[in-house]
């Protein structure tokens, strides 16, 4: 069952190649309960194009710190990418404590981010990247929690075991986690009960707000880290779910991409049904997420056994 | 590890008690509280490996229909007359309350795991669920301040002794559970007439209102 190292290519290709799509089935699932036709499925590839062929206009007050930290959200996402081990295919690098460098490159990109909405001497984006930090400071113990818990349950120190390619999660663990995961899905990419991607309120806004200054390239490199973004955590909630393996590296890699689908048409169904909650209420649901972390991480341990 | 039904019970437990603690409307309160009666109402079908006694399925029932039905019914007439749905200022936060259920979670788990196995006492796992939901009501009963919530508190504490009676091994405890339900159903049904006057006398069911009386 040893990974050759060009199957970790596929999936890391994959995931540049096919991030953006994610995005175009989220808003497609939430055009089909809205009964429109909806934007088509490569739309989010058309604009990060069109956004790509444009030229930058920087603020007068921007130091060089802006051009740097988009640079750096991008090349910290990347870093995750590199990390993520996708079934059979296994990842590109892994090393025992991984997980840790994992949670670190997640913080340096969204440290990076805030930096660059702080260097454009806005307002509104102080106020949206208070909120991004706020609400990710509450985010990040239940990802390394839940991380630390599958660690445990698939007895090796690495984000491989989120795969559970060594040792099968029990359901209780997998639902769990799968559940707390899914919670960080929403908060980490900025959906709709935490923040409204599609809000032209500044007011409102988390994600948007950050780069409001951003055009051109640069706006398109951003939107384009963001999908890959959602790409990485989509693959660990759909690995998390299905803890099944098929026979070769093709078919595992198949069941981790059906996965991901139903968890963007997830994501598009929670968006349909729901309005966006008070900001006051998102720190509940965080706490109820790392609540379940807990219970799991207390399964593992064997306090139910 | 969770195939055995007595754990996803544990853990569906845990969660519900948990959820209990975060959320603010008296409605959703007390039908948690009726879900979580039926859930450890259901622990003695299980923990018995399988050997219906009269004794289980009496108590298993009567937990049911005491727990799932007839209390929910009482509190759910109370409601009706009152008319604030929402605990709109409780004495602990709902987020400081769940980190605060948490922590239950984990010291009950943590004494749980101290206590040495013995013949006379129940698993350890359920007695530190007991310990578990017999904290969580009385946190509720502390941390809230409607009449109703405290209530419901109560009625979460009744639930951590029963499911400690559940576990015994011995089977005299029949008597002993009967009388809590009796217990149980008496003071519910004093409280929503207490609730009830409560309300009629002050427009509202916070018993802080109750704390500016002087003679």
């Amino acid at each position: 069952m040893t990974s050759l190292w060009w199957h970790a290519l596929f999936p890391f290709v994959l995931a540049f190649a096919g991030a953006p799509l994610l995005l175009g089935i989220i808003v497609k699932t939430k055009a089909f309960f809205t009964g429109r036709v909806g934007a088509p499925l490569l739309q989010p590839y058309y604009d990060i194009v069109k956004n790509l062929s444009k030229t930058s206009i920087y603020s007068t007050t921007t130091s060089p710190i802006f051009k740097l930290g988009i640079v750096t959200v991008l090349a910290a996402t990347c870093g995750l990418l590199v990390l993520l081990p996708v079934g059979k295919c296994g990842s590109l690098i892994s090393f025992e404590g991984d997980i840790i460098l994992f949670v670190m490159l997640l913080a340096i990109a969204r440290f990076a981010l805030v930096l660059v909405a702080l260097d454009t001497g806005s307002a509104f984006e102080g106020l949206g990247a208070s909120r991004e930090l706020f609400f990710s400071a509450l985010a990040e113990p239940i990802i390394l929690l839940s991380l630390v818990a599958l660690c445990k349950s698939g007895h090796i120190f690495s984000l491989s075991a989120v795969c559970g390619i060594h040792a099968p999660h029990p359901g209780g663990v997998s639902l769990l986690i799968g559940a707390a995961l899914f919670v960080i899905v929403l908060v980490e990419n900025s959906r709709i009960p935490i923040d409204d991607p599609t809000t032209h309120l500044e007011l409102t806004m988390i994600h948007e707000v950050l780069i409001l200054d951003c055009s051109g390239p640069d706006l398109g490199l951003l939107e384009y880290a963001a999908s890959i973004k959602l790409w990485i955590f989509s693959v660990i909630v759909a690995q998390v779910l299905t803890p099944f393996h098929a026979a070769s590296f093709l078919g595992d890699l198949a069941i981790t991409l059906g996965g991901m689908v139903a968890v963007a048409v997830t994501i598009g169904i929670v968006e349909s049904s729901m309005a966006r909650l008070r900001l006051t209420a998102i720190p509940q649901l965080l706490l109820g997420a790392g609540a379940l972390a807990i219970i799991a991480l207390l399964l593992v341990n064997g306090a139910f056994a | 590890m969770t195939t055995n039904p007595i754990n996803t019970l544990i853990v569906l437990s845990v969660i519900i008690t948990l959820f209990m603690l975060t959320t603010s409307r008296i409605l959703v309160l007390v039908r948690s509280a009726a879900i979580l009666g039926v859930l450890l109402g259901l622990f003695p079908f299980f923990i018995h490996h399988g050997a219906f006694s009269i004794h289980t399925i009496v108590l298993s029932s009567l937990g049911i229909i005491v727990k799932g039905v007839v209390i929910p019914m009482l509190l759910f007439r109370a409601i009706r007359s009152a008319t604030n749905f929402r605990e709109t200022r409780p004495h602990v936060g709902f987020s400081l309350s769940i980190v605060c259920g948490i922590l239950i979670t984990l010291i009950s788990f943590g004494i749980g795991s101290k206590i040495p196995p013995s013949l006379f006492l129940p698993s350890e796992t359920m007695i530190s669920l007991s310990i578990c939901i017999t904290m969580c009501g009385l946190f509720l009963i502390m941390a809230r301040s409607t009449a109703l919530a405290q209530v419901i508190g109560y009625l979460v504490l009744e639930n951590g002794i029963f499911t400690f009676g559940v576990s015994l091994p011995t089977t005299q405890s029949l008597l002993v559970e009967l009388g809590i339900l009796l217990d149980l159903l008496v003071g519910v049904f004093v409280m929503g007439i207490v609730i009830h006057q409560i309300h009629r006398e002050f427009d509202s069911i916070s018993t802080d209102a109750l704390e500016a009386l002087r003679e």
